[in-house]
This record gives C-alpha cells, sequence and structure tokens, in this order.
C-alpha cells in the first residue's frame, strides 16, 4: 500500500484530503506543520508528501528546502498546495502544485501520477 | 520608538498609528489603531469582519510596508477566503505568503490548548516579523477555555506580547456581549452590524471602546464596495466651528431675475444657505437653474446637486425657458452631479457633495451650489429624526467652505397650510424664499415671496413669479389681493377693476385679475 503524509494546519483541508485519499487506498499519516512533518519524514520515509505552503512553526517551502538538503529525503516526491503558486524553487523540488481551492479529481489524479501509479490507488 | 523622556513629548511620541486605509476608519479612530495594541472586531456572519481584517492588512503592507499574519480558528478555508477576496480591489494577491501569511491555529489550540496556541503565536509572529497580526474566529478558541478567566489570562497573555513586539493585533468574533471578558481587557472594541431597517439592509460600525484616545461615538453607515469596506460617519458629528470672519469679502450673489435681486438687495449675500421651498411645479429648479446660469455669466463656477432630473433633461428644461444652461455646462463653468433613482446614504450624499467642494476650494473664485433638494437626503435617511441635525451640520460645512448655497424643499401640493417638510431646515438657513401656487378667479397663479433673509434688508411683497417661453420673471405684487399665503386668494374690497378693458396682446395675469399688473403671459409648464 502506497503512504502518503499530508502536511497542513488547516484542521478542516487535512482531515478532509486525508479521508479522500484514505478512501482511495492509501495509508495516509497527517502533520500541521513543518517541523512535525521533518520529524516524521525522518521516522517514516512516505511514497509521497502532499503538504500546504503556508504553515505556521516551518512553512511548506522551507520544510521542502531541509527535504532536499537531507539524504534519504531529497527524492520523496512532493504535491505543493497552495491559495497562490509559489514564486521560489521549481519543479526540482517538488513535482506538482495543486492550485488552492482544487478539485478532488486534480488531487487524486496529483497524487497517483506522483506515486508512480497508473490511474488511482 | 523614542526613548523615554522628561520633556513631555515620550507619550507623543508613543502615539504611534496604524493607518488602516479603510475609508474614514481612521477618522472615527481620530488617527487609526495605535501600534502595538489589542483590538477586537465583532459582527455577526455577512457583516464585513474578514474584508474589514484584510483590507486593514493589504493597506499596513501597501502604505507601511509592514509584514501580517493572519490566523484563523475553524472559519472558512483559506482558499476559499482568498478566492472571495480577489474580487476586491485592495487585495492583492503578490503579499502572499512573504508578506501576509495565512495560518490556522485550530489544530494547535484543539490539541494543546492555549499553551499551545500562545506558543504558536510567538513563534510565528517573531518569524515572520509581523507588524500586524489577526486571529479569525476568536469564538472557537473560547470553546478551549476552561474557564472565563483563563480566556481572559489567554488574552492578557497576548497582549502582553504583541505590546511588547509592537504587532498591532486584531482579535476577530462573531457578535458578543459588550460585557464580554474579552471587551475588558483589549485596548478597543469596534462592532460592525448587519440588520435590517424597515426594507433596506443596513451595515454599521460602532466603536464601544478605544483607549487613549477620543473616537466619534455612535454608529456609522458602512458600505461595501468593489474597493472593500467604505465608512461613511455621521455628518452631524464632524461639526467644525465656522471661523471667525469670512475668508472671503461678502458680495451679493443674484439670481440675474432683476426684481426678485432687487427685492434681496442685490443678492443672496455669499457664502449663506437658501432655502428655496415650494410645491412641485412652482419652479423651484428653474430658479435655481437660474441663479447657477447667472454665476457662470460673471464667471462664477457651479454645481448641481441633484436628485431628480437627469443631466439631458435638466439642460433641455432650462433651454426651453431661454436659460442658456448647456453653454456653461460646455465650458465647465457648471457641473451637472444627479444621483441616480437608487437607495443611498445619507452621508456618503453629504461626503460625495463636500469632497467634491473641497477639491474645487483651491479655486479662487466664488461658488454657488444648488442642491435639488432636501428630499434626496431625507429620502436616504435610515433613521428620520437625524435629517434636522444632518442638514444643519451639512449647511454648516458649506458655509465654512464660502459655498453660496440654495436648497429646494418640497411641499405639499393640495395643502393650503405652509408645512415644511424639514421645519428646522428654515432655522439653519439664512435666507428663505417660498413659492406656492395661488388660486384667484378660477386662475393658478404661482407666488414668490421672500420670508426670512437673516442680517439683510429684504422686499416683504408677494410678487408672481412666471415662467414662460420668453424666460422666468417676477412680475408685480398682488397688493390688490389678501389671504394669498393660504394658496386661496381673495381680491379686497373695493380693488377689483374687473371693468377695466385688457391691454391687447400683452395681457398678464395680475392684469387679467387685478386690472393692474406685469408684462407678458404666466403660462404654466
Amino acid at each position: 500500500m502506497r503512504t502518503i503524509l499530508v502536511v497542513e494546519d488547516e484542521f478542516d483541508v487535512q482531515q478532509v484530503v486525508a479521508d479522500v485519499l484514505r478512501d482511495e487506498g492509501y495509508e495516509v499519516a497527517v502533520c500541521g506543520n513543518g517541523r512535525d512533518a521533518l520529524q516524521s519524514l525522518r521516522a517514516h520515509r512516505p511514497d509521497v508528501v502532499v503538504m500546504d505552503v503556508m504553515m505556521p512553526i516551518l512553512s511548506g517551502m522551507q520544510a521542502l528546502e531541509e527535504m532536499r538538503r537531507t539524504p534519504g529525503l531529497d527524492g520523496v516526491p512532493v504535491i505543493l498546495m497552495s491559495e497562490t503558486a509559489p514564486r521560489a524553487g521549481g519543479p526540482r523540488q517538488w513535482q506538482a502544485f495543486l492550485k488552492k481551492p482544487f478539485r478532488l479529481e486534480q488531487l487524486l489524479d496529483a497524487v497517483a501520477r506522483v506515486s508512480g501509479v497508473a490511474g488511482r490507488a | 520608538m523614542s526613548e523615554s523622556g522628561t520633556d513631555g513629548t515620550e507619550n507623543k511620541a508613543q502615539d504611534v498609528r496604524i493607518q488602516s486605509g479603510i475609508p474614514r476608519l481612521d477618522f472615527i479612530l481620530k488617527g487609526g489603531l495605535k501600534q502595538g495594541g489589542i483590538y477586537a472586531l465583532m459582527g455577526p456572519p455577512g457583516s464585513g469582519k474578514t474584508i474589514f481584517a484584510n483590507q486593514l492588512c493589504c493597506n499596513h503592507i501597501q502604505k507601511q510596508e509592514g509584514r501580517c499574519v493572519y490566523m484563523t480558528l475553524l472559519i472558512e478555508s483559506h482558499a476559499k477566503m482568498l478566492s472571495h477576496l480577489s474580487t476586491l480591489s485592495f487585495f492583492k494577491p503578490e503579499f502572499i505568503p512573504e508578506r501576509l501569511y495565512y495560518i490556522s491555529g485550530y489544530q494547535q489550540v484543539r490539541e494543546e490548548g492555549f499553551s499551545g496556541l500562545m506558543e504558536l503565536i510567538r513563534r510565528t509572529l517573531r518569524d515572520r516579523q509581523a507588524t500586524f497580526f489577526v486571529i479569525d474566529g476568536m469564538e472557537s478558541a473560547e470553546q478551549f477555555a476552561t474557564s472565563p478567566q483563563a480566556y481572559r489570562e489567554f488574552v492578557h497573555g497576548l497582549q502582553a506580547f504583541t505590546n511588547l513586539l509592537g504587532c498591532t493585533t486584531l482579535l476577530v468574533s462573531n457578535v458578543r456581549e459588550r460585557t464580554h471578558v474579552e471587551n475588558a481587557v483589549v485596548d478597543g472594541v469596534i462592532e460592525l452590524s448587519d440588520k435590517l431597517v424597515g426594507p433596506r439592509a443596513v451595515r454599521e460600525l460602532t466603536v464601544h471602546k478605544f483607549r487613549g484616545s477620543d473616537y466619534l461615538r455612535g454608529r456609522h453607515e458602512v458600505e461595501i464596495t468593489g474597493e472593500g469596506l467604505v465608512i461613511h460617519p455621521r455628518t452631524e458629528i464632524q461639526f467644525a466651528r465656522p471661523p471667525e470672519q469670512a475668508r472671503e469679502q461678502r458680495v451679493r450673489m443674484g439670481f440675474g431675475l432683476k426684481r426678485l435681486d432687487e427685492m434681496l438687495d442685490g443678492g443672496l449675500p455669499s457664502g449663506s444657505t437658501t432655502a428655496l421651498i415650494g410645491a412641485p411645479g412652482t419652479g423651484k429648479t428653474l430658479l435655481g437653474l437660474s441663479f447657477l446660469v447667472e454665476g457662470a455669466r460673471q464667471g462664477q463656477h457651479g454645481t448641481y446637486f441633484g436628485f431628480y432630473e437627469p443631466p439631458p433633461r435638466l439642460i433641455e428644461k432650462a433651454e426651453d425657458v431661454g436659460l442658456p444652461l448647456e453653454r456653461y455646462v460646455k465650458k465647465g463653468l457648471i457641473d451637472l452631479v444627479w444621483q441616480p433613482p437608487l437607495e443611498h446614504f445619507m452621508d456618503s450624499l453629504a461626503e460625495q457633495l463636500l469632497e467634491k467642494l473641497r477639491a474645487e476650494e483651491k479655486k479662487k473664485e466664488r461658488r454657488r451650489l444648488f442642491v435639488d433638494g432636501a428630499e434626496g437626503f431625507r429620502a436616504a435617511a435610515v433613521y428620520p429624526d437625524r435629517v434636522p441635525r444632518f442638514l444643519s451640520a451639512l449647511t454648516n460645512q458649506l458655509r465654512m467652505q464660502d459655498v453660496t448655497t440654495v436648497m429646494t424643499d418640497e411641499l405639499e401640493l393640495f395643502q393650503p397650510e405652509l408645512n415644511l417638510p424639514t421645519p428646522e431646515l428654515a432655522n439653519v438657513v439664512e435666507s428663505v424664499l417660498l413659492l406656492r401656487y395661488v388660486e384667484l378667479r378660477s386662475q393658478i397663479y404661482r407666488l414668490l415671496s421672500i420670508m426670512k433673509m437673516r442680517e439683510s434688508r429684504y422686499d416683504t411683497s408677494l410678487r408672481e413669479f412666471r415662467i414662460s417661453r420668453d424666460g422666468i420673471d417676477v412680475a408685480d405684487s398682488f397688493e390688490s389681493a389678501e389671504t394669498i399665503l393660504s394658496g386661496h386668494g381673495r381680491l379686497r374690497q373695493g380693488r377689483l377693476k374687473a371693468d377695466k378693458p385688457p391691454k391687447k396682446g400683452k395681457t398678464g395675469v395680475l392684469e387679467k385679475v387685478l386690472g393692474r399688473g406685469g408684462r407678458g403671459g404666466g403660462r404654466g409648464r
């Protein structure tokens, strides 16, 4: 079973994204900020990270930079989500970008594509 | 911030304000929110709280190069909020995320309580170097308080920290009791309301508390426009003291009607306000336009501010009686400002008028204003009992700007008594001109009289006011008749000369009735 880490500070968004991914057969873990995400990543390497950009304590971009500097985490595919397109970084750092608000189909397609699953999990 | 001092400058230096950028909010707050202060903003859903808070953030970034953190607690999602805000011109998505940072604090307070939330706030504000902080959805945080005291301690701790940081803070919540524990701790309480007054939906802003500063108390109308929130402070509390002496030398401002100007001892005193009252159709608008045209003829700038007739119709009406209104409009000497028959806000109308006149103040020439009429303001009033004080304040502001104003007010069409819709208007103006219909020997005439002219000589006779294709004119007095002001004149005993043959072709209405009188025919329009 593919594993996904959802990193999102908005509780309701975090919960709904996690729930729909679980419904699709993924194993999902959740975090509310970038710092907790890094801790989680060091403990359990997921197949994909779905991460918000604006978060407290450590932002999605900061967490992503740290991931790319960390051996073992540098290759984990990341899907960024945000209300505005990130102006720094690029496809070398993340594999997909979802502009909020996004549709369920867009989320599932991005996860399937990035995790290398043909169609959905 | 300055260092402490002993010369009394310390307090002044510390009164640094955050300009809101919300039109006229800073005027109400006498400068804006205090830097480092903590303020409660409350109101029911739909009252504009989120727009208010985001507008403050965007303006703070744009005008004061600030950095804002916007924390939500179980309200609409950031994506939805930003999608709604994107239709408003103040909102600049390019500020996100560097200068405007949206986060949720709900999970923290849910899992770790107030201590976790406070830690998150401390960390975020310092990391982001925030100068303005919003928590939207405070009622959600309150749900996790073990007691009112615990909630109070949280707000108190937040206040202490944000003050230390110099970070101005806005706590946004749904409507609460004014005696809510939060309101006792914060530096200021602002309430937005949204209610129905008759069929009208009215948003209002009230400042209940504002520590360390004067502010404009009471309710102020609020509009949500494409530019965000716009606030209209009550006109009557913006009263400014008139200058001891007029800035201009007082002169007479005529109507361009020889006999009327003679009756007025040369014209209306400049810088004064005149009520022109009369029933519909008595010629108020034409007389007012004549006042503007005469000014333009002398090179003076005039403004028409009306509610009834759109400019093309107004021009046609004036031209029909020989008033060259169009010529002066084209020359830019007369501006026609028309308010379409929509739902207006009384204070917004006054602002529009006064701001236009202020913009023209730099021009040296004497300015004339014709407001047609007071009924337009009355119709826009949410609270009709405000109208007398409103008109008093408005005329005062016009006087302060040395604008010579003629304002119409409508009488009932078929009432013998003279009942002014706003009796107080006659008290606050310097002059009152009355136009009314008079029934005399099965004919309807228009009557013009000067009812009042403060500190000036004037002719008290009742005159016939004529409107014809040849122009508008003031003719002879009705001295042969009596009880004219009742609207039902009767001829005095022994004065009737009905048997006198009328002059061929030039028979005037008074001549027809009284056997004497003016030139030309008094033709109704």
